[in-house]
């Protein structure tokens, strides 16, 4: 067979030729040729067209580019300072009703607390165990300590744990359809209606269904960099980076950040945070790319660089940030 | 009969995804390592020409049995037989559930992945990218903007794109340059030798 290099050589060469002006219809044949000679030489035009072409969505980032700068140089710090991170995403369908069924069974005989944030708090909350709870926006939150468990439900939002390593007390956090299970680590667990998404910086981590969806379920442990998405009775686990995990947490700073995320969910995450809602005019404006980071708090700032680096309409009332083309 | 467009999405969603894991397993069971790229685009080739009857269900397990047949193939012309071959295949279909997720790559990470493939490349090449990707500019613009010639362009763009593609897929994103054909296969870690020349 043709040797892989070569093979990739043309490849490589057709791809750069393909994209010069002066591309035509000897080009188009001479290559149609080239390509129905062998599989060999599909497969490497393919793979490197799939990367190559796959990346083409860099130009939506290019407008905000130096922002982005600072804010990988913040997180290339803490890469080098995390051991460990993995970003864990359960999903669950039934979960208002798995939730209500953890409700009726949660231990009467321990003191239950309850923590609440309004929409764009934060509060921390420092349990006698010596774990630590930082609760982000529109989160409700009870805990019970007893002598053989630590358990956390979290009815709504986001919290982000620094969890006392207690082997004896293990530290459980439910969360719509599944339980996380942890032994002294860092994580933070967000809830969406029927979405859980675990972040966890450091440790290893035990996901399984709540009983609700436990027939058949699996149980997952994950160690660091995993990450897992479970929707009822599947889990699929994936390898993600630090960055990732460190976005999902710069709530914790007071800052939102965004890689190459639809505009549709930026918004929605304003919307977490401030009384005055965006609203997106249609589906156009909300599947386009943007990508930085901004604070949580000031809606109208984050505006006003949709306006200036994207020339979209931007209507700010008292209530709604309206955005069109 | 699969034709092309079915089978390049089947190619690029369920194959391109398994390209460390296959590797590794070329790598562990072939003792040449300068051989080992041109053994998976082998692979690739007998694996595309396999599914033109039909897509597999289980791509990575056919993948991985593409690959253990080539390898003993080629082990019995060259009469070195590594025991393991058959150990390690089995292992993988075990892992076949749990490891499927790999495919799941999301469009942000794939970003990402380009953009620290990016840093990996020397200043010049990166440029080249960068202006191509980024800016949008053609190679009478790129060459004009960082003057220097188009042909020199083209060339850094094809060295570029081959490396993004090799660390994108989880390797480990190393300048190729164009080498001699391959008959001169064993020779290949010398026009290896500078993965940064910046």
């Amino acid at each position: 067979m043709i040797s892989a290099q070569q093979a990739q050589d043309q490849a490589a060469e057709w791809l750069v030729r393909q994209e010069e002006a002066e591309w035509g219809e000897g080009d188009q044949s001479a290559f149609e040729d080239w390509l129905q000679a062998s599989e060999g030489n599909k497969a490497a035009y393919w793979r490197l067209k799939h990367t190559w072409h796959g990346a083409g969505r860099l130009r939506a980032l290019a407008t905000i580019a130096p922002m982005r700068r600072s804010v990988f140089a913040r997180h290339g710090e803490l890469f080098r300072r995390a051991a460990a991170v993995l970003l864990l995403a359960a999903v669950g369908a039934a979960s208002i009703f798995a939730w209500n069924r953890d409700a009726a069974v949660a231990p009467a005989e321990a003191a239950q607390m309850r923590f609440e944030t309004p929409v764009g708090g934060r509060k921390e909350i420092r349990l006698s165990d010596g774990s630590v709870i930082d609760l982000n926006t529109a989160s409700v939150l009870r805990v019970v300590l007893s002598d053989t468990e630590r358990r956390v439900w979290l009815d709504r939002g986001e919290g982000y744990f620094q969890v006392a390593h207690i082997p004896a007390r293990p530290f459980v956090v439910v969360s719509a359809d599944h339980a996380v299970t942890v032994l002294g680590t860092r994580f933070a667990v967000r809830r969406e209606q029927a979405r859980t998404t675990v972040s966890v910086i450091s440790g290893r981590v035990r996901l399984a269904p709540s009983k609700a969806v436990a027939d058949g379920g699996r149980l997952a442990v994950l160690t660091g960099g995993d990450i897992a998405v479970a929707s009822g009775r599947s889990t699929l686990v994936t390898t993600h980076s630090v960055r990732e995990v460190e976005d999902a947490l710069s709530w914790r700073t007071g800052t939102l950040t965004f890689d190459d995320a639809p505009l549709a969910e930026a918004a929605a995450q304003f919307n977490r945070y401030n009384r005055q809602q965006f609203v997106l005019a249609d589906d156009e404006v909300a599947a386009m790319r943007i990508g930085g980071a901004f604070p949580a708090s000031d809606p109208v700032a984050f505006a006003r660089l949709l306006r200036d680096a994207y020339g979209l309409k931007v209507q700010i009332g008292d209530d709604i940030v309206k955005v069109s083309r | 009969m699969i034709d092309d467009p079915a089978m390049e999405a089947w190619f690029c969603r369920e194959v391109l995804p398994q390209e460390a894991a296959l590797t590794n397993f070329i790598r562990r069971n072939w003792r040449v390592e300068e051989e080992v790229q041109d053994l998976r685009h082998d692979v690739y080739a007998l694996a595309i020409a396999g599914a033109r009857r039909g897509l597999p269900d289980n791509t990575r397990a056919y993948l991985f049995r593409v690959a253990r047949n080539h390898l003993i193939n080629q082990a019995k012309r060259a009469r070195i037989v590594s025991i393991d071959l058959v150990a390690d295949l089995e292992a993988i279909d075990e892992r076949v559930d749990l490891l499927s997720a790999e495919r799941q790559l999301s469009a942000r990470e794939e970003l990402r992945r380009f953009r620290d493939g990016l840093d990996r490349l020397s200043p010049r090449m990166r440029e080249v990218v960068m202006l191509r990707k980024v800016e949008g500019c053609d190679t009478r613009e790129t060459a004009a903007r960082m003057n220097i010639g188009t042909d020199t362009v083209k060339k850094q763009l094809a060295l570029g794109m081959k490396a993004l593609a090799d660390f994108m897929l989880g390797g480990s994103g190393r300048v190729i340059r164009p080498g001699p054909r391959a008959s001169t296969r064993r020779h290949r870690q010398d026009s290896r030798d500078d993965r940064r020349e910046g």
